[in-house]
């Protein structure tokens, strides 16, 4: 699984890296950073849950 | 400002008027009625407005810069409730060159020197403090079994957040502030946004030239101080009117979450007995109250060119309302949109906005938020609002009660609490 974020979408509401800080940090300016494009095993739940809780769709996930 | 027309907010939603107290007190209802016909409402006071409400049309609109133009201003700032334009205001004109009205491109570079003043782990640094001044609050109605949740509490923390640990205005001159807002003549409809920042500009002001004249300690006033935007430093006046823009942003609509919260759980003692017993549940229970009673209810934007949303045709310079309040709302994407559910995914409510001006304190108030809850109902777990008392909105853009008078088995203070064990 990987992940791909979309940083013209992302506005840093800062969701991704409550719901899964090992794939998803911020940046000084609170925008999300990709940890790893390549999700660690057994994180996958939590990727997908952030995907889909970002209110600006700027996550994508590619299996 | 407490003039109604005499119009039923249910049956006239094509009349909805966000000043007027009768579809303002039946906000939520109003907004179920303009689900049922549809996303975009057309309203035809002050000129006629476009009411995004439907969930799918506000998050293609609040992301759509180029399309819907967020340099522009509420209703009654633009025209009269007939249509009559108004003459230009210059306390409106200044907040037009704010953070809040400048469009991308150059909206980036304001969130690009703004934003590291409120990323999650700066705004942790402040939990202590928020903590320790909601304690300071309930110690000082704590014993005598009653207070008002919003005047007491919920609107001073808001208060003591923004200015001291945002804007680092000493602890010791927040009185001033209250001098000042407790100067205000009484008001039946509360106290707008609009005539509280009034009050305060002269505060403000002077606080801001202080601070000009000091050594820079590298907070959010250093900044608007001394960076540059986009390439210039920013005169005087703009960042006075920044600084008067978080105030706007940030003091009442935290407040107003925090006292319609707990209102809400007043009337809903199963819930208010699990969140004592789970604190841990205080959080996912805050989003749900995002959800449900997001305070910035409406935010003004222009049409930049002809377009098609939900399959209705707008026009250049129309002028449109994203209804965030109503979209949080949306029974399409909701079960059951007017129930409180705490097990509910609530991650798509719009209570901080989308798109490029999406809140920038949304860490700050989700941090104040949840710490005003948690640390209230451990000292207070069981209250009943005043018999008698109605809930009553304020008449503004922003959703919170005017007042919240409880009663609650007395408790002690801190020290004295200390002192006994």
């Amino acid at each position: 699984m990987r992940v791909v974020l979309d940083l013209d979408v992302c506005q840093g509401h800062a969701r991704c890296a409550r719901i899964a800080p090992e794939v998803f940090g911020l940046d000084d300016a609170g925008y999300a950073v990709l940890l790893a494009e390549d999700v660690p095993p057994g994180r996958e739940g939590a990727v997908r849950e952030a995907a889909a809780a970002c209110p600006e769709r700027a996550i994508e996930i590619v299996e | 400002m407490e003039t109604t027309t005499g119009r039923c907010p249910l049956h006239d939603i094509h009349e909805f008027d966000m000043y007027d107290p009768d579809y303002v007190q039946a906000m939520y209802d109003v907004f179920a009625r303009m689900h049922e016909e549809g996303q975009v409402i057309r309203a035809e006071p002050y000129g006629g407005w476009w009411i995004i409400a439907g969930h799918e049309a506000v998050f293609e609109a609040a992301r759509d810069y180029r399309t819907f133009s967020r340099h522009t201003e509420f209703p009654t700032h633009c025209s009269t409730r007939d249509g009559q334009r108004l003459p230009p205001n210059p306390a409106n004109d200044i907040m037009l060159r704010t953070l809040i009205a400048i469009d991308p491109p150059r909206h980036k570079g304001y969130r690009l020197n703004l934003n590291p003043h409120f990323t999650p782990a700066v705004v942790a640094e402040t939990e202590a403090m928020i903590r320790e001044q909601a304690n300071v609050l309930i110690d000082a109605f704590v014993e005598s079994g009653r207070c008002d949740v919003w005047l007491d509490y919920a609107q001073p923390l808001a208060h003591i957040v923004i200015f001291a640990a945002v804007l680092n205005l000493p602890l010791e001159r927040i009185p001033e502030l209250f001098a000042i807002i407790d100067a205000l003549p009484p008001s039946p409809g509360g106290h707008s946004v609009d005539e509280l920042l009034t009050s305060m500009a002269e505060f403000v002001t002077d606080f801001v030239a202080e601070r000009r004249e000091q050594p820079p300690i590298g907070d959010v006033v250093d900044t608007l101080l001394h960076a540059e935007f986009n390439g210039a430093k920013l005169p005087f006046e703009e960042v006075v009117a920044n600084v008067v823009l978080i105030l706007a942003a940030g003091v009442e609509t935290t407040g107003s979450i925090v006292a319609t919260s707990l209102h809400h759980l007043a009337r809903d003692p199963e819930l208010r007995a699990r969140l004592v017993a789970e604190p841990a549940l205080i959080e996912p229970a805050c989003e749900e109250f995002l959800r449900l009673y997001g305070s910035v209810q409406l935010q003004p934007r222009t049409v930049m060119q002809d377009t098609e949303l939900a399959g209705v045709q707008l026009r250049q310079g129309d002028h449109v309302l994203l209804a965030y309040a109503a979209a949080s709302r949306d029974p399409r994407l909701y079960d059951r949109p007017q129930e409180f559910r705490l097990e509910r995914d609530t991650s798509h409510h719009m209570a901080f906005g989308l798109g490029a001006h999406r809140c920038i304190g949304s860490n700050l108030a989700r941090l104040e938020f949840r710490i005003a809850l948690e640390e209230l109902l451990a000292r207070i777990p069981d209250f009943t609002p005043v018999e008698g008392w109605e809930y009553r909105r304020k008449i503004d853009h922003i959703q919170g009660p005017i007042d919240f008078p409880i009663t609650f088995a007395p408790g002690v203070r801190r020290a004295l609490a200390g002192a006994a064990g």
